[in-house]
């Protein structure tokens, strides 16, 4: 035990001062907050930025939670079912939403589906996240390090959240409410019963996964319309 | 009786002998030498076998003989042609010898031909065996656990020509434990499978083959063992899925060992993904394209991909009646991207040494990846090594599609690689191609620039190291100066010694007017000054008082003069070497002399005094003459030193002796000085003193002026004179200084009284610094 706790300890230690740099250029909040009066008090930055820094988010965002992911399989899921998760029986939290799945599919949507299957996204992990993370919480043998990431990608979940928001009303002069009109996705799909919380943490990890996959490629596939857009259909 | 029973053995032996063979000749019939068999392996040659029966003794080679007749040369019957040398009884036909479908008659007959024991008639193809078959072999092919089958392959005798003839073959098995040989009928081919088997044991296989339309079978081959445990069963399953740009991807199967190893088709796959909720629900579906460039492989094209699905393959057998296997996996995690492309590199500089250098890398994202449009992220890994080397360096990943390589060494190949994969996939693709970097060292003048200067720094510290240790006393003298030796002024330093130790005292009891700057006026040798401080007892320095007989026991401190001593070394009583006993014991007998006669003169003194005035010449232009005792003698002689007297440096005994030579002008003939013979060290008695005038006069004075010997004044005075005194001189009075008032007839010294204790002797002080002693040109104004 002691030596997980000097591992966790330093990695702890280590892996802040690691993502320093990366939440230094990342973490800008953008203080768009939209007033009742719809004063828009965001500082100027080009589209072009914010879609730079946004798709950076969600690059991060979805890295940090695959190294989660991998985390968590490594220490509490035997071979035998890792490769199991997505038994019958039961699925990801998201599956309701439409999300296109193939390149061509994807091809074909327009931005502004682009973005609102993005954003749709963040905000229905937005509190199972929170969820997530308490529930690790209560593991014993959970790594620090593990919970640090999750906390970490919950946090940097609600400034994508902004930055997809601002860039909605920017690209699309959409005004939108944020966090709140998709939370009753969570209760709504009931989730199956699962025999061991640790498998449900375990789906709930990787189906976050698979949906920070989709953010970033619909975000990387927005930018390269908005570059070229002839090569990218 | 006796001769019964003697003979009884013999007889016994006899009938049994007989009866044995008797027996032996019923038991055993007779058996001629007959034919065992003839046999062609291959129609071309042939042997023939007989046996040599058992009527006779025939083991000499040729006393059984083969004849042969064939139906080409009907009237003669021919020998063997060879009789086998290796084994016995056996003749050898070949090629030339045999002809296929001709009648041959072999007949044995006895060496004289007389008897003929056997005969065989045939056709060479009657009597063709083939050999063995040869390279049996067996393979397994698993159905079940306990059942399986036997894929045999063997290899036709080497003996047999095949377009010749077509063999047959037989294949006989059995279990090991049993005695009875299976077999499975005649076969042309040389391959067979044995279905079925259990595995209940080993087996025991064996194979053998004859003519077709032949009738007798060759030997059997080896057997081969087949073993009943051990063997790997494997069912046919799915070995993986794989995409190489998340938009198509393959799936692939192996058969493993199953029966149906040669069918197509016998495997099939199917698959489904998990749809949509509110999309109907999709059934299993086969596999779109059976790969036709390989087998065993299911490629599925892009409409029928999804990503961020779930997909299950499942491979089943012909009739779908068994599943053999299942994988299940999601589109993005099973992608593998392919090798970059375009990998390329430039120089961007080489050391200074020339030894190592750093180049940049530079490559293409695969083509079928499409990361321009962002649906593939892709990280690449670099991976090089030194060409003679097995170990891959590998550097970290890097999303960009350069990378600089830091330290390759010169003069070596070095293979480069890349590779990619997902960014945060887990699976990476194949390296690609390797290349080749070669970067010859260029000259080396930088490096033998290097060495030079190196090689020159070098050889100038060796030359600084040889300098310093060569001149290594110099060098201790400049850095850390000596100690100066010890030296007094005036006295040779080879007196100081070990072992001059009376000639030291002796100079170093003179009076110091009377010393070595007379002769020795080196003024740049340093000279050790005596420190009078130091030497309470040494009467060198004594006062005039001292020389008082009265005064002795007063406290004449001789170092009441401040002694100024500038030298830093002091040969000093302080030095060991130095004696350092009471110098006054000398000069002790020698005071009450003195005193005496300065008594005696005293009296003397007083009355010529004002008589002698015509005698006594006074110093011309001074009011008083001074002089000085410059030394008393051991001799009792005392040396004054004269006033004008030029330098004194006119030594005349160099040999370490401290001679003191007082030397008058010439135009102060007035002045009369004895001077006193430097004698050897020491001052000697009275009476000797006064001998030692004459010698003084006749010695290398050469001045008329003497003053006479003091010490010996009042007896000796006259014949003192002898020399050639030629004026008194009289001194004025001074307070250190004993004045001597004239010089009278007698060549006595008259001392002039003053208020000073009167006339005595001067022995002046020893005079600390070369200042305090009169000089010449104060000589001159003593007065005679």
């Amino acid at each position: 035990m002691n030596r997980l706790n000097k591992m966790t300890v330093m990695q702890s230690v280590v892996w802040p001062l690691l993502l320093w740099p990366c939440l230094q250029t990342v973490s800008v909040p953008l203080n768009c907050r939209e007033d009742q009066g719809g004063v828009n008090r965001c500082p100027s930055i080009s589209q072009e930025k914010l879609l730079d820094r946004v798709i950076q988010h969600a690059e991060l965002i979805y890295r940090v939670s695959e190294e989660s992911c991998s985390l968590f399989e490594e220490m509490f899921i035997p071979f035998e079912l890792q490769l199991q998760r997505n038994q019958a029986g039961y699925a990801c939290i998201t599956k309701a939403l439409p999300i296109p799945s193939s390149r061509s599919e994807i091809q074909q949507i327009s931005d502004k589906w682009l973005l609102h299957s993005v954003l749709m996204l963040v905000q229905s992990w937005i509190e199972p996240l929170v969820y997530l993370q308490t529930s690790l919480n209560l593991y014993d043998v959970a790594p620090d390090t593990l919970l640090n990431k999750t906390k970490w990608v919950s946090e940097k979940l609600i400034s994508l959240e902004q930055g997809v928001v601002v860039l909605i009303k920017k690209m699309l002069d959409e005004g939108l409410l944020t966090t709140n009109s998709e939370q009753g996705l969570f209760h709504n799909d009931a989730q199956p019963e699962m025999l061991e919380s640790v498998m449900r943490d375990y789906t709930s990890l990787s189906c976050f996964k698979k949906d920070a996959h989709k953010m970033e490629t619909f975000l990387k596939l927005l930018k390269c319309r908005q570059t070229d857009k002839y090569n990218c259909a | 009786m006796a001769v019964a029973l003697t003979m009884l053995p013999f007889l016994l032996h006899i009938f049994t002998a007989s009866a044995q063979e008797y027996a032996s000749e019923r038991v055993l019939p007779r058996i001629n030498p007959h034919f065992t068999g003839c046999v062609s392996a291959n129609l071309e040659t042939f042997l023939c076998r007989w046996n040599v029966g058992t009527s006779k003794n025939f083991s000499e080679p040729g006393d059984l003989r083969l004849f042969y007749k064939n139906k080409e040369q009907a009237k003669e019957w021919r020998e063997c042609p060879h009789y086998s040398t290796d084994t016995p009884n056996e003749c050898f036909f070949n090629q030339s010898h045999t002809s296929a479908r001709l009648d041959y008659r072999v007949q044995l007959r006895s060496r004289d031909q007389d008897i003929m024991y056997d005969e065989n008639r045939f056709e060479l193809q009657d009597i063709a065996r083939p050999d063995p078959p040869v390279g049996l072999n067996w393979t397994l092919r698993i159905v079940t656990d306990n059942n399986y089958d036997i894929i045999l392959s063997w290899k036709p005798p080497p003996s047999a020509d095949m377009g010749w003839t077509t063999l047959q073959y037989e294949v006989q098995y059995r279990n090991a434990t049993s005695d009875q040989w299976k077999a499975d009928g005649l076969l042309e081919s040389t391959h067979h499978s044995i279905l079925g088997f259990q595995t209940n044991g080993s087996h025991e296989i064996r194979v053998r083959c004859k003519r077709l339309a032949g009738e007798q079978f060759g030997e059997f081959s080896q057997s081969v063992f087949v073993p009943s445990e051990g063997f790997p069963q494997e069912n046919p399953h799915l070995t993986g899925c794989v995409s190489n740009n998340m938009e198509t991807f393959r799936c692939s199967w192996s058969v493993g060992t199953s029966r149906s190893v040669s069918e197509p088709r016998n495997l099939r796959l199917f698959y489904i993904t998990k749809q949509l909720p509110h999309t109907p629900p999709v059934e299993w579906r086969e596999c779109p394209h059976y790969s036709t460039d390989r087998p065993n492989q299911c490629f599925f094209n892009q409409s029928h991909t999804s990503v961020w699905l779930d997909y299950r393959v499942q491979l089943h057998s012909r009739d779908q009646d068994i599943m053999y296997d299942e994988i299940r996996f999601e589109l993005q995690d099973i992608v593998e991207p392919d090798p970059p492309i375009g990998l390329n590199w430039t120089l961007l500089n080489v050391s200074v040494t020339g030894t190592s250098f750093d180049i940049m890398l530079s490559w293409n994202p695969p083509q079928s990846a499409d990361v321009k449009m962002g649906w593939m992220t892709l990280q690449y890994e670099v991976g090089y090594r030194n060409a003679i080397s097995d170990q891959w360096e590998m550097v970290d990943l890097v999303k960009t599609t350069r990378r600089s390589i830091f330290g390759l060494q010169t003069n070596a190949n070095h293979e480069i690689r890349v590779r990619c994969k997902m960014l945060a996939g887990k699976l990476f693709g194949e390296f690609s191609e390797s290349v080749i970097v070669h970067v010859p060292s260029k000259a080396v003048s930088g490096f033998t620039m290097l060495a030079l200067f190196i090689f020159g720094a070098l050889c100038l510290v060796t030359i600084l190291m040889l300098v310093i240790i060569s001149q290594q006393e110099k060098l201790m003298v400049i850095l850390l100066p000596p100690v100066p030796g010890p030296k007094i002024r005036g006295v040779d330093p080879e007196l100081l010694k070990k072992g001059k130790l009376r000639e030291l005292r002796s100079i170093l009891g003179g009076y110091p007017d009377l010393r070595s700057e007379l002769y020795n006026k080196d003024p740049w040798v340093e000279f050790i000054d005596l420190d009078i401080e130091e030497q309470s007892d040494r009467l060198t320095d004594l006062d005039t008082d001292c020389l008082m007989e009265r005064s002795l026991t007063s406290n004449c401190s001789p170092l009441s003069i401040g002694f100024r001593d500038d030298d830093s070394g002091r040969a000093s009583c302080c030095d060991p070497d130095l004696p350092c006993e009471p110098e006054p014991s000398p000069f002790i007998p020698l005071i009450p002399n003195l005193t005496e006669s300065r008594d005696s003169e005293q009296t003397s003194s007083h009355v010529p005094n004002p008589n002698v005035g015509e005698h006594c010449f006074a110093a011309p232009g001074r009011e008083a003459l001074y002089t000085q005792v410059s030394e008393v003698r051991s001799s009792g002689k005392v040396l004054l030193s004269p006033e004008d007297q030029t330098e004194v440096g006119q030594s005349t005994s160099k040999d370490g002796e401290k001679g003191i030579l007082l030397e008058k002008k010439k135009e102060n003939t007035e002045l009369q000085f004895l001077v006193v013979n430097p004698d050897h060290g020491g001052y000697t008695s009275e009476l000797n003193a006064g001998k030692r005038s004459p010698r003084v006069s006749s010695g290398d004075m050469g001045e008329p002026c003497q003053i006479a010997g003091y010490s010996s004044s009042t007896p000796s005075l006259s014949p003192y004179h002898k020399s050639d005194t030629t004026t008194a001189c009289p001194l004025p009075p001074a307070p250190v200084y004993t004045v001597v008032g004239c010089v009278n007839r007698q060549y006595s010294l008259l001392l002039t009284p003053n208020s000073t204790p009167p006339p005595q002797l001067i022995i002046p002080k020893i005079v600390p610094t070369p200042g305090g002693y009169l000089t010449p040109e104060l000589l001159g104004s003593v007065t005679p």
